[in-house]
């Protein structure tokens, strides 16, 4: 049974991501008054790549790839949709947030092996702005975790459906800090300076051709659902079913979206000084807030 | 056995070794290597045993106590498998000589003394061994490490003062200095006497565990020392440091004997001070240590920010903040030993400590690398190795007490972990390699075995933390704590559980997953590290294309201007040089009549002061 919840949960992920980021492509067109590709272009592109010849950098550039691959699926699994939930109680925000890290290890090992430096230029960038949008977010979770003694992203969902109070009206600034993070997780628009294509030649993918492109695409999709698969079900109550989950999913891609498709880009200092500045500054203020509201 | 005819052997060891390796280096160094892996293996097999305490009387009325408790079992045998791995992985080694295995021997004799220790009189004796024998140690390879080691003498000085007016002290108030006898005295006695006992041992604890504000040492010694001897110092010695913390903050309950103090977030204001110091010591460590460019440096700054979370867990206290902070003595040793030995051995190979001179040195070196990945994955603390237990505890109190600003403390060292350990990783191991390490060998099977030993360990503990907190909760239990519930793969905690076995087959699932879909894929064509894009420009030199140095530059800029205590007191040490100076000129009369009679003066004043 967790096997099959398990398989249904990757398949949906990936469709569902895949798809949404091929309408994403087509707002950010319209906004910019183009026309656009099809919604479906991103299936095309990923499939595509999959079939077409390669090169390869050597051992440690195939074996970043899977291990990329792998740590990132591992962790989708354990974020919950609605009610289809892989394991349920043991999907425990850090593990979440650790095991993505494991993904993002194999990726920067794999694309700095191939000898470009550009890739290194933007590992360097992309390591540089984790430490600035992790500590915020962070920060928001230790009074998440505080109010309700539980860290596990099945159970809070539970608590917010029971009680029907979203945390993102019970703290709406944690909620506004955690999506200011999200972006940057997302390597969305005025964050994505380690993937600047014009700069460093989309830094960490420079060298992928091929099946290794493919499965990055993938790995990326499965990374939005994580990235955004945890913001719905910390502050939007995740869903009663897969449904409610996935509009609300879709709400929150919406907005990022279009935040990004009107952005300029951040420099990397300047983006991590900004969200040690008021992001870390508001998750401070709503973290006692909310210690201060519950009483040690 | 019994043992104190074990601290006998290792020290009479000493002097045998020195002589046998005037003849052979080589027989000397096996033979050491070997009685380090016995004396090992000895504490290993203590597990079951409690309490045999065995005296050994000097002279009159001084004893020496040593016995077994879980915890001196636990540190001892940490200690010791990290100094007979390095034992191992010194057969090997380029520079040999007698001298360097009289003071390992030594700084082995004092480091099994000090964690086996009962009282504090025989802690810090066999302590100062260790300390004085590495600090020799220390200076025998390179010559700038005498400036280094100034810093080292200074700092440990600084700590061992204290601990010995404290030592003397609570022999003279309490009349004894056996640990429990302390802790029962401690609880009433008065308040100030508390304090000063309290502070004085945190003072010793933090110069020797390397923490803020005490961690200047650790840079400068760590780097400077022997390739072989780094792993001990960081692995080992240091957490000679996180023994005494814990007996001041478990075993003489400091939360219970300060309760009369106010309290912030369930934590009394002299742990609350000491967390801070642990928390600071994490930022600090960890911005230096992304700011490096010498790998010895980068993870001796490194050390300095786990010593900093030990610190912060055990000031913590708590049930889930000690059982981490006891795991994260395990796992940071384990770690910063197999970091310290796969760049010895690289270093061994290559001869630099530079990251910007070597690069692309896994086809050649695969198996260091392999020792080297594992360390930074249970440093960063992700989760199929064991750094990520101790972490996820030491995160659960900070949610139990609702402390988000030391929460920071700790999730900047956590996050931050991953620019510094990824830094080497690009510098030595990927990227292009030098055209002069063309013909760099693997190294040596004596070297790949201890860091294969090291990194099983490290899989092992993370797959299944649960069997290393199970010991734990037996430390905790016999220093009256509370335990934390196990299963066989699970640690339930407070904000819920996660299931280490399942974590570990969720990500080889999905690398199977990933290695099909590879499978299925056309055949790549293998191409050579230079063949990259270039944005039409033609490339030939390998060297030139190697980035790595100032990797995160946009991190320096933010960081520059930041006050630097080392800079602060070298400012100060040449302000103290120039008064010298100035009062030279002024008093230093010509003729050693004026000389003896300033001198008279001075003496004069002196006693007029303090009669």
């Amino acid at each position: 049974m967790t096997i099959l919840k398990g398989a249904a949960l990757l398949i949906l992920a990936f469709i569902y991501t895949v798809t949404l980021e091929g309408i994403a492509r087509k707002i950010t067109a319209r906004i910019q008054r183009r026309y656009g590709p099809p919604f479906w272009q991103n299936f095309i592109d990923i499939f595509k790549a999959l079939t077409k010849h390669s090169i390869s950098h050597g051992f440690i550039f195939d074996f970043g790839v899977l291990m990329a691959f792998g740590g990132t699926i591992a962790t989708a699994l354990f974020i919950p949709a609605g009610n289809l939930v892989v394991f349920p109680g043991l999907d425990n925000v850090f593990v979440v947030i650790y095991l993505l890290a494991i993904g993002l290890l194999g990726m920067a090992m794999s694309s700095v092996g191939s000898g470009n430096p550009n890739a290194g230029i933007g590992i360097g960038r992309a390591l540089t702005q984790m430490l600035g949008y992790e500590l915020p977010f962070l920060i928001v979770l230790v009074g998440v975790f505080f109010k309700y003694k539980n860290s596990s992203l099945s159970d809070l969902v539970n608590i917010q459906i029971e009680s029907g109070q979203y945390n993102a009206w019970i703290m709406p600034l944690g909620a506004l800090v955690a999506f200011i993070s999200l972006l940057g997780m997302l390597g969305k628009k005025p964050f994505d300076v380690f993937i600047a294509p014009a700069e460093i030649a989309s830094g960490p993918l420079v060298e992928y051709s091929g099946k290794y492109l493919g499965m990055l695409l993938i790995q990326h999709s499965f990374s939005v659902f994580i990235e955004i698969g945890l913001f719905v079900n910390l502050f939007l109550g995740g869903g009663r079913t897969v449904w409610e989950f996935l509009l609300k999913f879709f709400i929150v891609f919406f907005a990022a979206v279009i935040i990004s498709a009107i952005m300029p880009r951040f420099r990397v200092e300047q983006a991590v000084k900004f969200y040690w500045k008021w992001p870390l500054i508001l998750s401070f203020v709503q973290a006692i807030i909310v210690i201060m509201a519950t009483g040690r | 056995m019994d043992l104190s005819m074990i601290i006998l052997i290792s020290l009479i060891a000493a002097p045998i070794l020195y002589f046998l390796a005037k003849f052979s280096h080589k027989i000397a160094y096996i033979l050491f290597s070997f009685i380090q892996v016995f004396l090992f293996v000895f504490i290993l097999l203590q597990k079951g045993i409690i309490n045999t305490v065995s005296s050994f009387e000097i002279m009159d009325g001084l004893k020496l106590n040593f016995g077994f408790t879980p915890i001196n079992w636990y540190f001892g045998s940490i200690i010791m498998l990290i100094i007979s791995m390095s034992a191992i992985f010194m057969i090997s080694i380029k520079k040999k000589s007698p001298a360097k295995l009289l003071l390992l021997s030594l700084v082995s004799t004092g480091a099994i003394g000090a964690t086996l220790s009962m009282d504090f009189l025989t802690l810090v004796i066999f302590w100062e061994l260790s300390t004085w024998s590495s600090l020799i140690l220390i200076v025998l390879d390179k010559e700038k490490s005498f400036r280094e080691a100034i810093k080292y003498v200074s700092v440990s000085a600084i700590g061992t003062y204290s601990m010995l007016y404290a030592v003397f002290y609570i022999l003279k108030s309490f009349g004894t200095v056996n640990y429990l006898e302390v802790a029962d005295k401690m609880k009433v006695a008065p308040e100030s006497s508390k304090i000063l006992i309290f502070v004085l041992f945190g003072i010793m604890a933090l110069a020797k565990a390397g923490s803020f504000p005490l961690h200047i040492w650790l840079r400068g010694s760590h780097s400077t020392a022997p390739d072989e001897f780094s792993p001990i110092l960081s692995g080992a010695l240091t957490k000679i440091g996180a023994y005494l913390l814990f007996i001041m903050v478990a075993v003489i309950p400091s939360s219970s004997i300060f309760s009369w103090l106010p309290s912030i977030g369930g934590i009394t204001l002299v742990n609350y001070v000491l967390a801070w110091l642990g928390g600071i010591s994490i930022v600090v460590g960890t911005v230096m240590a992304i700011r490096m460019e010498d790998v010895k440096e980068l993870i001796a700054f490194s050390t300095v920010s786990n010593s900093g979370y030990i610190v912060l867990a055990m000031a913590l206290g708590g049930t889930y903040g000690t059982i981490g902070g006891l795991m994260h003595v395990l796992n940071h040793a384990l770690a910063s030993a197999a970091m310290f030995m796969s760049m010895a051995a690289v270093i061994h190979r290559t001869g630099t400590t530079k990251m910007r001179e070597m690069g692309g040195l896994i086809t050649k070196m695969p198996i260091t690398f392999a020792a080297y990945l594992v360390a930074i994955i249970s440093v960063a603390g992700i989760p199929p190795m064991s750094g990520f237990a101790s972490k996820w505890l030491i995160y659960q109190q900070l949610v139990k007490n609702g402390l988000p600003f030391l929460a920071f403390a700790a999730f900047f060292g956590s996050v931050g972990s991953f620019m510094y350990v990824f830094k080497p990783l690009t510098g030595v191991f990927l990227g292009q390699l030098k055209p002069e390490h063309k013909n760099v060998k693997e190294a040596p099977f004596t070297m790949i075995l201890p860091m294969s030993i090291l990194t099983l360990l490290t899989i092992f503990w993370g797959i299944l933390p649960s069997n290393a907190i199970s010991f734990i909760n037996k430390i905790v239990h016999y220093t009256g704590g509370k335990e934390i519930q196990l299963t066989f793969s699970r640690i339930i905690a407070l904000t819920g559980q996660w299931d280490s076995v399942l974590v570990t087959m969720a990500f080889f699932v999905g690398f199977i997953i990933a290695f099909i879909i590879f499978l299925m894929g056309k055949k790549a064509r293998q191409v050579d590290l230079m063949d990259t894009y270039t944005g039409g420009e033609f490339l030939y030199t390998a060297e030139l294309y190697h980035f790595v140095y100032k990797m995160y530059r946009p991190f320096d800029r933010m960081f520059e201007k930041w006050p630097s205590m080392e800079n602060w007191l070298t400012s100060l040490s040449y302000k103290i040089k120039e008064l010298g100076a100035l009062l030279k000129t002024l008093f230093y009369p010509k003729y050693p009549q004026g000389y003896v009679a300033v001198s008279m003066l001075t003496l004069l004043v002196a006693f007029w002061w303090l009669r």
